[in-house]
């Protein structure tokens, strides 16, 4: 068998990260993600908290995880949808690294 | 086949680490570049992966070799260069030394992309590393 090498990935949401705030107790960043597909961003986002090891829980727009100290919000606009993500529980590491993983999901994941 | 191995003291019993490599899709969250898990089997001991280098897809196909709870777990991934990867656990009082040994075979027809087999070396030991300190981080508060 062979690997399988493709240059395009229809399947990828494209997120941009437009702006990102990291101090030593807070991490905050806003992504853009291009409407192409209709995304349930609860099931997107409440799957990777789980893979993290994270209870999450959902309500309407919002989801808290980390006992409340992390939240993910998205508001849907006609071509993009806003996500919000504000942390100030764990590690600088920690957050960083959570924050990198659901970024990846909310590119990634179907 | 040259190998590459890297290890950390882990804040967590034996049993919590190993729970990050039962679910093949938890990789995810903690591997550089892969981008997603596919087509788990129901036993989940096989699956295939996307690796995402440089805006390129590259997926191919991953076997559980070995899964003994909680001290070892292993896969092989079946196409392209194959290599084999294996996390081992091991309990140190309450913490647990975690270390992941990747061997891997050389390409031969990419290694002039990388200009040498000590870079080909460098790049995989970094990825290694990084694997353990992520899976470190995410398991630690």
């Amino acid at each position: 068998m062979s690997i399988r090498i493709r240059i395009i990935d229809l399947r990828r949401t494209f997120v941009l990260q437009v702006w990102s705030r990291d101090t030593d107790r807070r991490l905050r960043q806003i992504w853009i993600a291009i409407r192409t597909r209709e995304r349930d961003w609860a099931v997107v986002f409440c799957n990777a908290l789980d893979l993290l090891m994270d209870t999450s829980k959902v309500d309407r727009q919002r989801i808290s995880f980390a006992e409340g100290d992390g939240q993910i919000a998205w508001q849907r606009t006609a071509f993009w949808t806003i996500i919000r993500l504000d942390m100030s529980a764990f590690s600088k590491k920690k957050r960083r690294l959570l924050a990198a993983a659901l970024l990846k999901s909310a590119r990634y994941s179907d | 086949m040259p190998k590459v191995t890297e290890s950390a003291l882990v804040a967590a019993p034996p049993e919590k680490v190993f729970q990050m490599f039962v679910e093949p899709q938890r990789a995810v969250m903690f591997v550089p570049g892969l981008s997603r898990i596919n087509n788990i089997s129901p036993d989940k001991r096989s699956w295939d992966y996307e690796f995402n280098w440089l805006g390129l897809v590259i997926s191919g196909h991953s076997e559980c070799t070995a899964s003994e709870a909680p001290k070892k777990y292993q896969f092989k991934t079946v196409t392209g260069n194959k290599s084999t990867w294996t996390y081992r656990c091991e309990p140190d009082g309450a913490n647990t030394k975690l270390s992941l040994e990747v061997e891997y075979e050389v390409p031969q027809q990419q290694l002039a992309r990388f200009a040498s087999e000590t870079v080909l070396q460098k790049m995989n030991q970094n990825t290694a590393r990084e694997i353990v300190s992520h899976i470190k981080t995410l398991l630690e508060p």
